[in-house]
């Protein structure tokens, strides 16, 4: 049973998005190009939710045992 | 998975190949007012050329000197005639019309300016153009007299320069081609290709990004490349600083110095002294007159028919050696060496790898780390050999006719010299203890001293030549020629300044695309 208030995708689009807006200011900025850093990193992305995801079925299984 | 999940994971998917598409199509975007150069430094869209032509006479008695300056576009300089420097502009202008482009062409100009021998030649661009949204390009064919010296200044576009008495070029983001100069030659060029031949005099090029080609250079060259591949041919003395990438020379009649870094370096038929040095990229050497100093990072070192004394240090790779008519220094830091006809000895030490000596008279030296020494003289044995090996084991061929003092000994291994020869011999400890055989052969004389860990084992050989074939020589350096004879044509009496001519008709030309500046 999901426990409400958190979803792993819910916070990885938070997080992308927090991540694609200071990047998208940096690069305003002049301090980095942006297509090159995004291209790069935008896959840890699957990796973010892939962690979020384990850790909530392992917070649930934890949970059920209890 | 649920359905939110699925449409989650098409959203990071579908991201992603809009990343990766914009990452690809970068550069080709076609993005902003028709013709304005947008990305990159190009211009696009329909296009027209129109001409204009100019003429400047040149004072008598001096040495002319040409001044040319342009910032987008080609700039080409040939010889002519003696006396006179005729100047042809073609501007293109980006427009969709021609009544457009020809009333914008009408405030191009091209100047020529200077006093005596000295000519400037160059457009009003600077004066035009900003905040008018239109790109448009100068291309400036020029003819000089051959005996003129040659200074250009370019930025987008190629520049091209022939015969002429000396070369200054310093372009931005072009190729660049000279050829057929008779003095010296200086060049700076930021990105493009660039092909320098046939120079009369001394030759200075820096390239940043782009592969470069030189060749017949009759006075010492320095070149300084980063980001391309060198190849050279027929130069003097030659001084090469080389990164990330390959360095290919042939020919060179006087020193050869190179400083690389991740680069791959190969060098045959030099006449004088070889010093390289690299990193994670290997040397390659063949044919050199002079002594050789080659020592690479990761990168093995390879070197066959060398006159002179030959040093040789690498990492994470091997040294191979050839013929080799000096004293022999070899180094090696994980990896082995095999050396073939080496005719004054060697002093040999690696770590990691075997070492092989197939062919050798003189004195040699060899120490080995984690790895066996194989030693094969063919000629009789005339000169001290030491060989210590620790965790391997050591073998030594004896060609009939040597004379040598034997003192072998395998600490955890077994010494083997049993054969015909080997008088007055004394044995001490047993195998796999302090196994050690001292003894004469051939009578004795030069002292031969074995260790090692493993087994050292002799065995006698026919005796034989060291080599298949003597130290190849470097090949005959062509001497570059020297600039042509400019063919002079009679020509009409210039005028003192500069009188423009008749513009051509307009040319409609297709959309052009220009090579561009990266991260422009």
């Amino acid at each position: 049973m999901s426990r409400p208030g958190f979803s792993p995708e819910g916070v990885t689009l938070g997080a992308c998005l927090v991540a694609l807006g200071v990047l998208w200011t940096l690069a305003n900025l002049g301090r980095l190009e942006l297509l090159p850093v995004v291209r790069t990193w935008w896959p840890l992305s699957f990796v973010l939710w892939g962690v979020l995801e384990l850790a909530d079925l392992w917070v649930r299984r934890s949970s059920g045992r209890s | 998975m649920s359905g939110r999940k699925i449409g989650f994971l098409l959203l990071l998917l579908g991201f992603g190949a809009v990343v990766e598409t914009a990452w690809f199509a970068r550069g080709d975007l076609r993005i902003g007012p028709e013709g304005c150069r947008v990305i990159r430094g190009r211009f696009y869209g329909p296009s027209y050329a129109f001409e204009q032509t100019a003429e400047r006479a040149l004072a008598a008695g001096e040495a002319p000197r040409l001044e040319v300056r342009n910032a987008f576009g080609g700039v080409r300089v040939t010889p002519g005639a003696p006396g006179v420097v005729k100047v042809k502009l073609r501007k293109v202008v980006f427009l969709p019309t021609e009544e457009k482009a020809r009333t914008f062409a009408d405030r191009i100009e091209l100047r020529l300016s200077g006093d005596g021998a000295r000519v400037e030649v160059g457009t009003n661009r600077e004066d035009i153009g900003r905040g008018d949204d239109v790109g448009f390009e100068t291309h400036l064919e020029i003819e000089a007299p051959a005996d003129t010296a040659v200074e250009v200044r370019g930025e987008h576009g190629r520049v091209d320069v022939s015969g002429v008495a000396s070369a200054d070029v310093v372009s931005s983001f072009d190729g660049v081609a000279i050829e057929r100069v008779a003095g010296a030659v200086k060049l700076e060029a930021g990105h493009g290709e660039v092909r320098v031949s046939a120079v009369g005099g001394r030759l200075e090029l820096v390239s940043r990004h782009g592969d470069v080609e030189v060749s017949e250079v009759q006075g010492a060259s320095k070149l300084d490349v980063e980001h391309g591949d060198l190849s050279v041919r027929q130069t003097g003395g030659l001084d090469v600083g080389i990164q990330y990438g390959g360095l290919t020379v042939e020919s060179v009649a006087g020193d050869l110095a190179v400083r690389g870094g991740h680069a791959e370096l190969r060098a045959s038929d030099v006449t004088g002294r070889a010093e390289l040095d690299t990193s994670f990229g290997g040397i390659h050497l063949a044919r050199v007159g002079g002594e050789v100093r080659a020592t690479a990072q990761h990168g093995r070192v390879d070197a066959e028919d060398v006159a002179g004394n030959v040093f040789a240090e690498t990492t994470h790779a091997g040294v191979s050696l050839e013929r080799v008519d000096g004293e022999v220094q070899g180094i090696v830091e994980r990896g082995g060496i095999e050396a073939r006809s080496l005719s004054k000895g060697a002093k040999l030490r690696a770590t990691g790898g075997d070492v092989s000596l197939d062919g050798f008279t003189g004195p040699v030296e060899v120490e080995v780390d984690r790895g066996s020494a194989r030693l094969s003289p063919r000629a009789p044995v005339a000169s001290a050999i030491t060989v210590t090996v620790t965790n391997g084991e050591v073998r030594l061929d004896v060609p009939e006719g040597s004379r040598f003092d034997l003192d072998a000994e395998a600490k955890r291994g077994e010494t083997q010299a049993e054969f015909p020869g080997l008088a007055a011999s004394k044995t001490e400890g047993e195998p796999g203890r302090g196994h050690r055989v001292t003894g004469q052969v051939g009578g004795g004389g030069a002292a031969v001293r074995l260790r090692a860990d493993g087994d050292v084992v002799l065995e006698t050989k026919p005796a034989g030549s060291i080599a298949d074939r003597p130290v190849a020589k470097p090949a005959a350096v062509a001497s570059a020629p020297p600039a042509e004879a400019v063919p002079t044509k009679p020509v009409a009496a210039p005028a003192k300044d500069a009188r423009p001519a008749p513009e051509a008709p307009p040319v409609p030309e297709a959309p052009q695309v220009p090579e561009a500046p990266p991260g422009s």
